[in-house]
């Protein structure tokens, strides 16, 4: 093959991601015999204008003996372009406090303040490790996912059905902190 | 019949106004949001000082909303849950629907494109749920951070809500070769001076108030529910505390700077 095919394109493996999520939902309706099911529900976005702007496709995961759901992650691409496609988990939800790991931004305080009065703003490129521009990058992020401690918190707390007495509330998360209304 | 009462409290322990209120308005369920009270301390208080038939209905996660009820006839187990909203089923008389719990994106850290994306991804998330739990209807209730007028809340995809009774008496609309399912929005009565109560349910005259007044904390309900709706009301008073400042906005320094509301639902058809 030549060495200016770019990286990371196979053509013999080239799915979509609701084709690559089909693939994760066989492989847990058969590690978990039949009692989780993944759901996966196509839904279309509009923009402002009333153009379709997005598919959505959000993934639950059901308790088959229960029938309660929970959603733990949506896949969003563009109408009729699978890719880039990006992950939007829901994890990004929880308080810094428990989060394994989180990142925060290098500037605060007086430092913001200073930028303003001298008129500069540095830019900064903020990379968002979620977005996929292949199958295979794709198929990485989705078994990243499926990794996450929250999402194992996730599929425990279904099958439980209840919280445990003891369990105390999440806290503040970082939005609300600046003034959720 | 069904009464209840939403408050999102700030994160502020405000359990003996919390009790108060339950005992003011006979609420059969109580149900706080942005709460940082654990769910054991809240019981407790609502059954030593209100009634002792109080329980905390199965939920898998209470990241947003704390939920007691008192009569287990009403059900209210979750069903289902995002980071945003907990769907629990909700029966009057013998109708099977849900009661949708929602917590809207809030208005300063997200723009309006952002906000119509949320609520029509939120309310196709709801068509499923209706079909996977085989509901009637489902009562949607919460802080939506969005006013009734604001294009995420009465867009075909968006929630569909309408004004009056009369506007959802179709039951559907078409949009784009789709059917979306009405809802009757009650908050629109509550608006402005000639409304018996207050304005709306936030007052804020910053960036995220542009009206001095907001209807952020509304309800809902499903065109097939519409009959079984008696009232919504906003809460000023909770025995004798008053939630409302010198001004007549809601009293953040002593209680939240949301009101609550109170919703009345009959056990039968235009009960």
């Amino acid at each position: 093959m030549s060495s200016f095919w770019p990286s990371g394109i196979e053509l013999k493996n080239i799915q979509s991601p609701i084709e690559i999520l089909k693939e994760a939902q066989r492989d847990w309706d058969s590690n978990s015999d039949g009692i989780l099911n993944l759901v996966l529900n196509t839904i279309k976005v509009e923009g402002i204008n009333g153009l379709l702007i997005e598919m959505r496709i959000i993934v639950d995961i059901k308790h088959i003996p229960s029938n309660r759901t929970a959603t733990v992650f949506t896949v969003l691409h563009r109408q009729n372009s699978p890719y880039p496609v990006s992950i939007i988990l829901e994890e990004e939800e929880l308080p810094d406090i428990l989060r394994k790991s989180y990142t925060v931004s290098g500037r605060k305080g007086i430092e913001t303040v200073l930028e303003s009065v001298r008129g500069t703003k540095e830019t900064i490129t903020v990379n968002n490790e979620w977005v996929a521009d292949t199958p295979l990058e794709f198929r990485e992020n989705l078994q990243k996912v499926f990794n996450r401690s929250y999402l194992k918190s996730m599929v425990t707390n279904l099958i439980s059905g209840h919280l445990p007495d003891e369990e105390e509330p999440n806290g503040s998360t970082a939005e609300e902190l600046h003034g959720e209304g | 019949m069904p009464r209840i009462v939403f408050w999102n409290v700030h994160r502020k322990d405000l359990t003996p106004m919390v009790c108060a209120l339950a005992r003011s308005t006979k609420a059969d369920v109580i149900v706080l949001n942005e709460n940082d009270v654990p769910s054991k301390q809240t019981l407790s208080a609502l059954r030593q000082e209100v009634d002792t038939r109080f329980f905390k209905p199965e939920c898998m996660s209470e990241k947003r909303f704390y939920c007691f009820c008192r009569d287990e006839s009403l059900g209210l187990s979750e069903v289902h849950y995002s980071s945003r909203s907990s769907f629990r089923e909700l029966k009057i008389g013998s109708t099977r629907s849900l009661l949708a719990l929602i917590h809207g994106i809030d208005v300063r850290n997200n723009d309006p494109a952002t906000r119509q994306s949320f609520a029509q991804t939120l309310s196709a998330e709801i068509r499923i749920r209706m079909e996977e739990q085989s509901a009637t209807g489902v009562i949607l209730l919460g802080d939506f951070n969005m006013n009734p007028f604001d294009a995420g809340m009465n867009q075909a995809a968006g929630f569909n809500a309408m004004m009056t009774r009369s506007c959802v008496s179709l039951g559907k609309r078409r949009h784009i070769e789709e059917d979306y399912d009405f809802y009757y929005n009650p908050m629109w009565s509550l608006f402005g001076d000639n409304s018996s109560g207050p304005p709306g349910t936030v007052h804020d005259l910053t960036g995220q108030g542009p009206y001095g007044w907001s209807m952020l904390d509304q309800v809902l309900i499903h065109h097939s529910l519409v009959n079984f709706f008696k009232n919504v009301e906003i809460l000023t008073q909770a025995e004798n505390y008053n939630l409302m400042n010198k001004q007549g906005r809601p009293d953040k320094s002593k209680a939240s700077d949301h009101f609550p509301i109170l919703v009345t639902l009959g056990e039968k058809e235009n009960e």
